[in-house]
């Protein structure tokens, strides 16, 4: 059995499990190879935002933690002259603001980087901070 | 249970508390000593080993995090809040298990019940083939995560038989430092282990006093009651009961360095899980008719050795 993952435009999670047939019949070829079962879930809020890098980095940094008020950042440089930011959090509605942050930040940071944010309702301030806190440990 | 913090001899306990100062060193001292509380669990992890030997394995950028949070909108953490490294403590081989209790309470799921299986049964194929690897647990975990139900219940018990194949090769130690403690199914696992160290600040317990509080009302445990609490979980009770072989300070070189004693003095004679005998004597000896308090179970557990 196996599990694929894939988000929707609206980005609800699919996931889609992968069940061999039991074979009864080993010459029996017209049975389908793969049972196709389509689990649609809603998901905790998504987003994906992109902005323009110039810098390369050569280290990557792991922060934080997905505790209550917090949020785990995962920084990766990237090749290229652009920087993605994929966030998951488990407080919905909040997207304005969760842009607001990441424009004031990449504002002033122009490393080519991948950034994975996994958040547990962190204030806009403790964001704020553990993305400092990600550049530092990259570059420390 | 009634309240106890008239019980005189137990306010070294209450002394001891969350953040507070221990009662055997100077304010001095106590602010010069690295706690070892205060460090995150990969800086815990990683201050035990032995300079520059450290190695993380199944790291956070590795992704292998629960399949099943997100589904409940739930928030997964890249490491699934388990942190495994592999390196040497004082020249020994040894493996690192951290829980992190900031992330669901460091509860027990699939993923971060299968990274420290797989870890303890790496470090018993090693220890089958001639290179004993010791295995240290950084317990702070409520048990199992509540959303992986049934298959943290079977972690855990992958877990006990796990640590049960290694124990016989080299020691695994558990150790219980920060508030969060250690409690269900963890708890039995931390029982099977060759030792256990605790913190005064540190808990161990089957049920939890929230627990007890649901289901049998807070005239038999008022789970705030943080005197209570730790007079009955806290790690000098554990210690004065023998339930466990090193109470320590919240102190980081402390701490490895008891560590690293108990790793060089290998696997013990017998272990406390063995001692069935001991344990059936002494729950044989036990009045259930009478109000057991955090007391008399001391002065019952010193006279049942």
């Amino acid at each position: 059995m196996e599990l694929d993952r894939s988000t929707a435009k609206d980005g609800r999670l699919i996931t889609s499990i992968s069940i061999p047939p039991i074979q009864t019949n080993p010459n029996q070829t017209s049975v389908p190879s793969v049972v196709k079962l389509f689990v649609l879930k809603f998901l905790m809020e998504q987003f994906e935002f992109s902005y323009p890098a110039k810098r390369k980095i050569l280290k990557r940094a792991h922060v934080g933690v997905v505790g209550s008020g917090d949020l785990e950042v995962l920084l990766e440089p990237t090749e290229g002259d652009a920087a993605s930011v994929l966030v998951r959090t488990s407080v919905d509605g909040f997207k304005a603001n969760w842009k607001a942050v990441l424009d004031r930040f990449f504002g002033q940071y122009d490393g080519a980087v991948h950034i994975e944010i996994n958040d547990a309702g962190a204030t806009p301030g403790a964001v704020y901070l553990r993305l400092q806190q990600a550049v530092e440990a990259s570059e420390s | 249970m009634s309240s106890l913090a008239d019980v005189a001899n137990l306010s070294d306990i209450a002394k001891g508390g969350v953040g507070a100062k221990s009662a055997s060193i100077s304010t001095r001292e106590y602010l010069q000593r690295r706690s070892f509380i205060e460090l995150n669990a990969r800086e815990r992890a990683k201050a035990l080993f032995d300079s520059e030997t450290a190695r993380e394995l199944a790291g956070p950028f590795d992704r292998i995090e629960s399949p099943w949070l997100a589904i409940q909108g739930v928030t997964p953490q890249a490491d699934d809040g388990c942190i495994v490294m592999r390196g040497t403590i004082g020249g020994n081989q040894a493996v690192v298990i951290a829980f992190n209790g900031a992330f669901q309470g460091g509860g027990i799921g699939e993923v971060s019940g299968a990274k420290l299986t797989a870890a303890l049964d790496l470090a018993c194929r090693d220890s089958e083939n001639g290179k004993n690897t010791s295995a240290v647990l950084l317990l702070e975990t409520g048990g199992v995560r509540l959303q992986e139900a049934n298959l943290g219940l079977a972690a855990v018990a992958e877990i006990i038989s796990s640590i049960i194949a290694l124990r016989a090769h080299a020691p695994v130690i558990s150790v219980i430092a920060g508030p969060v403690g250690c409690f269900g199914g963890m708890s039995l696992a931390a029982g099977v282990s060759s030792y256990i160290v605790m913190t005064r600040e540190g808990r161990l317990g089957l049920n939890g006093p929230e627990v007890i509080e649901e289901e049998s009302g807070v005239e038999e445990f008022d789970a705030t009651d943080r005197t209570l609490i730790w007079s009955i979980y806290g790690g000098q009770q554990r210690y004065n009961q023998g339930l466990i072989d090193v109470l320590v300070d919240d102190d980081a070189d402390q701490t490895i360095k008891t560590v690293n004693e108990l790793i060089a003095k290998g696997v013990p004679p017998i272990n406390r899980s063995e001692q069935v005998d001991v344990y059936r004597s002494r729950i044989a000896a036990l009045d259930p008719s009478t109000q057991w308090e955090p007391e008399s179970v001391r002065s019952f557990t010193s006279h049942h050795k």
